[in-house]
Parts: structure tokens; sequence; C-alpha cells
């Protein structure tokens, strides 16, 4: 059945429909999270760009973070859930909400056929149903407004699995909004929120610490640590975007005498739904290249356009490395490993395993963004410095902390992002003489950088900088040597002038004396 | 073919009234709009659609912001009959205009305030947000209507004395219209709810408001009983109250 639902072009557009659902659904709802007034026009001509019918605003910094930690969506991954958690000033945290984007099984008695055009409208409403929701929960009401670096800030994370309700205290709430029943699956959307509030903050690594033991074996992404959570910033309205997909063309419905029974469309539309007759092929071909991609490197969604990754670091005020920046944050441990100065540059970009002291089966996991950023939000910085620091941190995806886990599940996926400081495992895969191998010393501090061509799995910090070294001139003329004799000139000519500072200087004194 | 019922009901102080109303009637019509359509001129059995914005509003007398369709005529038209509304609760009026004081054995609160419930409700009322399809009858029968989907809001009004009363009271009647609007969202969302389909071209008028430049909801009233007092039924405490209110002049 997999197998043909997969060939089947209605799954490929169901999947299609689930996936930018699920992350329409977690921008708004983020959006909502951030404190700001949100406020959108209706729009009467048909945009190609938006989907389900509803003006949803990108937030660069959360596509950026799901385009790195988000590896699957639903249909492919059982239920995809965002917490909202809010954290103190004093490192300690209260889990608020929950939502779950979940797949059930089909609704047998419900539909023969699928239905293109109903499951586009069941979506859109409940996509509607997220944005009212998510004003009225108590997270909402009660901190929202008031976040602040001094009092507490908002802190979300998207992660797929069974999410963990306990954490949200005696009382809490669960309910589903909406459900939408299609052949393929029913995509549901659940709400479960905190009602105590009564602040008995949890430390992070109390609450989070057993999360990271608890290894989905099915290899989907979860929280390793706090690291992974991002703050939900204020937005600024330069990094808040319209949503921009590559969806493929405008929406066309149709009216038939057939289509009484069915709201928005009847079965003679369904295929010319979501498709210009000039991108029908092209979007199967995309969507497809998606799905096939989804489970290997990461790639860019076909829902967002390719976008320039120095447009996105100058848009988030962010630059390469920032966030080594606040490695200082951290003890030793948790550092990464240190870079040999000598290291062949020329061939940055090797992605490897780094084999366990005890050389067991060990998989790699790194965690998400932010280490130390929020101590620095809320030690030091006000919510505006939060905001570019979280862009600086968001932007960090390349170098994060790596964690090692011993995975007992073989077919776990392994996710690698780390940039620079892994060893490998296999010492005879090509590597130049008495270059890397002689700078590995014996506490196996070193690393060892090789060349790896698909450089889109290398981050897009990483991508830039390596394309930035390729394409350098040989000759930067603010680096010459300058010549000796016009060195001599220079300094006397400095000389020179000191004589005639020192003078200004003593007639400043001279008059201080005098006043 | 019946209407579909939905209830909702709420505890408000009198001073929140319009805007729990307002609240509520926007959320449902959130659910309840379409983008406008754009016909093929070539073939008017396709169409394109629009796209729907929403917007925050942040209430004044509750602690509490939802999200409203964003746009401005409908925005005007449901903020008109829901004024119209609170307006015709006459006895609204004169409560808060002092001449009948809530001052009486009968209604005052001693201690402190902590929920909307402790409160004895003043007056009932209830407002129905009906949405309805027309059916084109012969001339000269003007056409027929159906409603397909009848929310009916009951409100019980209450008064608070004291405006730290008040000011607790935001927060509680915030948390349950918060209630109501998550209702209002399971509501809708159920699976194989009925929703009118759409028809062709010439019968849009039947289904939807096609009076709004922005968007399409479908063709809806609110209605209360305006012709005399509106439909409210007065507690015994406030009659025992009125009537003593008179003797004593």
């Amino acid at each position: 059945m997999a197998d043909s639902a997969e060939k089947d072009p209605e799954y490929t557009l169901f999947c299609q429909y689930a996936r930018n659902f699920s992350t329409r659904v977690i921008h708004s709802i983020v959006q909502a999270r951030m404190g700001e007034t949100v406020s959108h026009a209706c729009v009467v001509t048909p945009n190609p760009r938006t989907w389900f019918s509803v003006e949803v605003d990108e937030i660069g910094e959360t596509s950026a973070y799901l385009k790195s930690h988000v590896k699957q969506y639903p249909p492919f991954v059982k239920s995809l859930n965002i917490d909202f958690i809010l954290y103190l000033p004093s490192g300690e945290v209260l889990p608020l909400e929950t939502w779950s984007i979940a797949m059930g099984p089909p609704d047998k008695d419900d539909l023969g056929s699928y239905m293109q055009n109903q499951t586009y409208f069941a979506l859109s409403q409940l996509l509607r149903s997220a944005i009212a929701a998510s004003r009225v929960t108590p997270a909402y009401r009660y901190y929202v407004k008031d976040q602040s670096a001094d009092n507490y800030v908002i802190t979300y994370r998207v992660y797929s699995g069974e999410p963990d309700l306990t954490l949200l205290g005696q009382g809490s709430k669960s309910i589903t909004l909406g459900e939408v029943n299609t052949k393929f699956g029913t995509i549901m959307l659940n709400l479960n929120y905190r009602t105590n509030m009564e602040l008995n903050p949890i430390p992070y690594d109390n609450v989070y610490s057993q999360s990271v033991s608890c290894v989905n074996p099915a290899g989907e992404a979860h929280i390793m640590r706090r690291h992974s959570t991002m703050p939900v910033m204020g937005t600024r309205q330069d990094s808040c975007h319209k949503l921009s997909p590559t969806s493929p063309g405008v929406p066309q419905f149709s009216t038939s005498p057939g289509s009484q029974e069915f709201p928005f469309g009847s079965q003679e539309s369904q295929g010319k739904l979501g498709r210009s007759p000039s991108s029908s092929v092209s979007s199967t071909t995309s969507a497809q290249t998606a799905l096939k991609s989804s489970k290997s490197s990461p790639q860019a969604s076909s829902s967002f356009p390719q976008r320039n990754s120095r447009r996105a670091r100058l848009r988030n005020n962010s630059f390469p490395f920032a966030s080594l920046l606040y490695d200082s944050q951290y003890s030793d441990d948790e550092r990464l490993p240190k870079v040999d100065e000598d290291a062949d540059l020329g061939n940055i970009g090797g992605l490897r395993h780094r084999s366990s002291p005890a050389g067991g089966n060990t998989k790699l996991r790194t965690s998400p963004s932010a280490p130390g950023f929020i101590d620095e939000v809320t030690e030091n910085m006000s919510i505006k410095e939060s905001k570019s620091s979280a862009s600086l941190a968001s932007s960090k995806r390349s170098i994060e902390n790596v964690i090692e886990e011993k995975d007992e599940t073989p077919e776990a996926e392994t996710e690698v992002e780390s940039e620079a400081t892994i060893k490998s495992e296999k010492p005879e895969e090509a590597k130049d003489p008495g270059s890397e191998d002689d700078m590995e010393s014996s506490d196996d501090s070193y690393v060892k950088v090789y060349s790896y061509s698909p450089s889109e799995d290398l981050g897009e910090d990483l991508t830039e900088f390596v394309k930035e070294v390729r394409i350098a001139p040989t000759d930067l003329g603010s680096f010459t040597n300058a010549q000796t004799s016009a060195l001599k000139d220079q300094l006397n000519v400095f000389k020179e002038r000191a004589v005639e500072f020192d003078t200004f200087i003593a007639r400043l004194k001279d008059s201080d004396d005098v006043c | 073919m019946n209407a579909r019922h939905n209830c909702l009901s709420i505890s408000v102080e009198h001073r929140q009234l319009k805007e729990a109303l307002l609240c509520l009637v926007g959320t449902t019509l959130l659910h309840r709009v379409v983008p406008k359509f754009n016909y093929d001129t070539n073939n008017l059995k396709n169409y394109s659609l629009g796209s729907i914005g929403y917007e925050e509003v942040t209430l004044e007398s509750i602690d509490l912001t939802y999200a409203r369709v964003n746009s401005p005529k409908l925005i005007d038209v449901v903020d008109q009959e829901v004024t119209k509304f609170v307006d015709s609760i006459k006895q609204l009026q004169s409560i808060t205009s002092g001449e009948l004081s809530y001052g009486s054995p009968f209604g005052t609160r001693q201690g402190t305030v902590t929920s909307i419930d402790d409160y004895p409700p003043l007056l009932t009322t209830k407002l129905t947000l009906e949405f309805f399809k027309k059916r084109r009858r012969p001339w000269p029968l003007s056409e027929d209507i159906f409603p397909w989907e009848v929310w009916s809001i009951a409100l019980n009004v209450v008064k608070a004395e004291r405006q730290e009363d008040f000011q607790r009271l935001r927060e509680d009647v915030g948390e349950k219209l918060s209630e109501q609007v998550l209702k209002i969202c399971q509501t809708v969302n159920q699976p194989r709810m009925y929703l009118p389909p759409v028809p062709q071209y010439s019968d849009l008028g039947l289904i939807f408001d096609c009076n709004f430049p922005d968007v399409q909801p479908y063709l809806f009233r609110l209605e209360y009983d305006s012709g005399k007092a509106p439909e409210f039924g007065l507690t015994d405490n406030f009659k025992k109250f009125f009537k003593e209110s008179m003797h004593q002049f």
C-alpha cells in the first residue's frame, strides 16, 4: 500500500499539503508569541505563494530553525510537536504548551476518493483555528506581552515523536482543535497547555536531561539539550516576510453540476487543483525530489525559495561562525575540540563520524542552536539585544555542540551538522601525507578537515565561506608587503607629526592651568 | 434541512458585554469567510481565490486578545449590529446610569470576589448568529431563507460595584471567554461538517455575501428580539429589588 501510495500523484500533493500546513501552523503560532500585534490585510488577487488562502508571515529565524532541525514532516512522521517553554533568568524553565500536528490512520468510512478541494479548504479552516487558538491560551494571556530579559522569555522547540505532556503539570488540558480526514491519513492538530501557572520552575537540565537519554528508535529529531530551544523573539518588520513557497501555481477551482456535493470544486477539478498547466510536471517533479531527498541530505524545501545565505545572514545581522563568540561561555568539556591552525583550509568542510573512545557503535547527533544564548539574554541583554543575538545564534547552525550517543538501533538516522570538529573514523580515506596525519595529537584533540564535494551538506555558513574562499583573488592588495624604503618615510612622517601633537597637548595643558 | 445548532454561554460584567460579543462573533466569522472569488472571464465555471488576512484585537475591558478577519467593512457591519443589540438592552442602560442602584442588599457582594460565577446574574439575554442560504422562488415570491448553522450566544450580565472587583473580573472573564473561543475552534473543525457548496457564478449571492470588497462571508445575520424589550430574563432578586425601590419612592 505504501508503495502504491507513493506513486499516486494525489499522495504527492497530500504530502505537500501536510508539509506546508505544518510549516504555516508553526510560523503562525510562533509569531503569536512574539508579543507584537499582527495585522494582515485581505488580498483579493490570487497569490500563488499563499497556501490555504490565509496570509501568514514567514519568520526568518523560524524558517532557518526548521530547515536545520526538522528533517521530516507529516505524513512521514507520526507527530510534529512544538513546545513553548518559559525561560526564567535563574535558568529554570516552565513548559507552557505543546502543539502537535499528528498523523492518524485514514478514515475508511469517510471518503472513497481523495478530495483535494475539501482537504485544502479543511486545512485552511484548521490553520485559522490555530491562529485563533494561539491567542487565547493561558501562555499568551499571561506571558507573551510581558517578555523581557529581566522577567522571562518564551522559547520554543520543534521536534517529532511523542511529546511528554507530564511536563505541563497537573491540571493541564488537552484538546483536539480539529482533524482532516483523507484516504491517506488523518491530520490532527492537538493543543496541550498548562493551566496551573504557579511558578515552581524546574531546572532545565532536570526537565530535559531525561530526553537526552531517550533516543527515539526511529531516529527522528528530538531535543538534546537546552541548546535546542529557540527564543521567540519579537520580530523586526524587515525580517518578517510573507511566506513565499514555490507552490505549484495559483490554485484553480471549478464549479460544475457535479460540484454541488463538495465545497470548493468538484471531482473534475481535482486534477487542476494547485497546478497551472505549465507547472504541473515541474511541481510533481519538485515534490518527488523533495520527498526522496528528505531522508538523505538536508535539502532546501520545495516550499521555500532558495535563499541567498548572505542575504539571510545580513537580515539576521549575523556572520559566519558568529557563534564562536559565545564559546567562552562554556566549560572546557563543552567546548569544541581545537582546530589546528595549520590545517589545510583550502580543503575545508570535512564531515566524518567521530569514533567513540570505547569504539562502540556511536551515532552523532548535533544539538541545535543557541548554546549560551539564553544565559546572555537573561544576564546581560535587553529584549532588543536578545533579538539580535538570537539571530546570531540562529545562524550558528553549523557550529554546535556535538553530543555523542550510543545508539543501539542500527537504523537510527544520524544527523551530523558539525562542521570542523570531527575526527575521521577511517584513517585510510584520502589524506595528504604528511599533513593531517602528522597533526594528530595523542589525545585526539586535533581536528582533521577533509575536502567534501557536496557543499550543501555543510550548512549555509560554511558553504558560504567555502565559496568565498574559492573565488577570492590570489592577490589581496591590502595585504601586500610595504617596501622598506616607504616604511622609513612613513616613520619619519609619523615622528614629525608626533612633535606637532605634543605641542598641541602642551597648549591644552597650559590653557587648563590658566582656567 | 435542519440547521446545526451550536451554543455558547458566557457571563460578563455589563461593561464587558460588547467586547465579549465582538470576540465570539469575530472568531466565528473568521472560520466562516472565504477569500474573494476571482472567476475566469472565459469560463465562469473556474475560479481562483484570494487570501484572508487577519488581525489581532486586544480587548480593553477583558484580559484577552483574539483574532478576526481584517476586513474593514465586515468589522463595521459586525460592530454596528452588536452595538444595536447592546443598546437595546434598556435595563442595562438604566443600571449603568444609576437610576437603579446595584447597591441593594440583594446584589451587594461582600468580601473579595474571585470569579464572575460568584455574582448572581442581573439579567440574561441571548444573541443569535445565523448562517443561511437563499433559494430563489418564482416571481413575485421573495427568496426563501434556509439557516444551515445557528450559533446561540447566551449571556449572563452582572455588575461589579467596586473597581477592584471589576479588575479581577477582567482576568476571570478572559479565561472563560478563551474557553469559548477554543470551543468554537473545535466545533468548526469537526469532520464531515456540512457547508454549502460553492454555487455557479450566477448563484453566488445565494450562498455568500458579496457586498464586501475583500472577503466573502457566508450569508449571516445577527438576531435578537428587537420589536420590544429584547429577549431577556430578570432574575428574581432583581425583580424584588425593583419593587422595593419603587415602594421607597
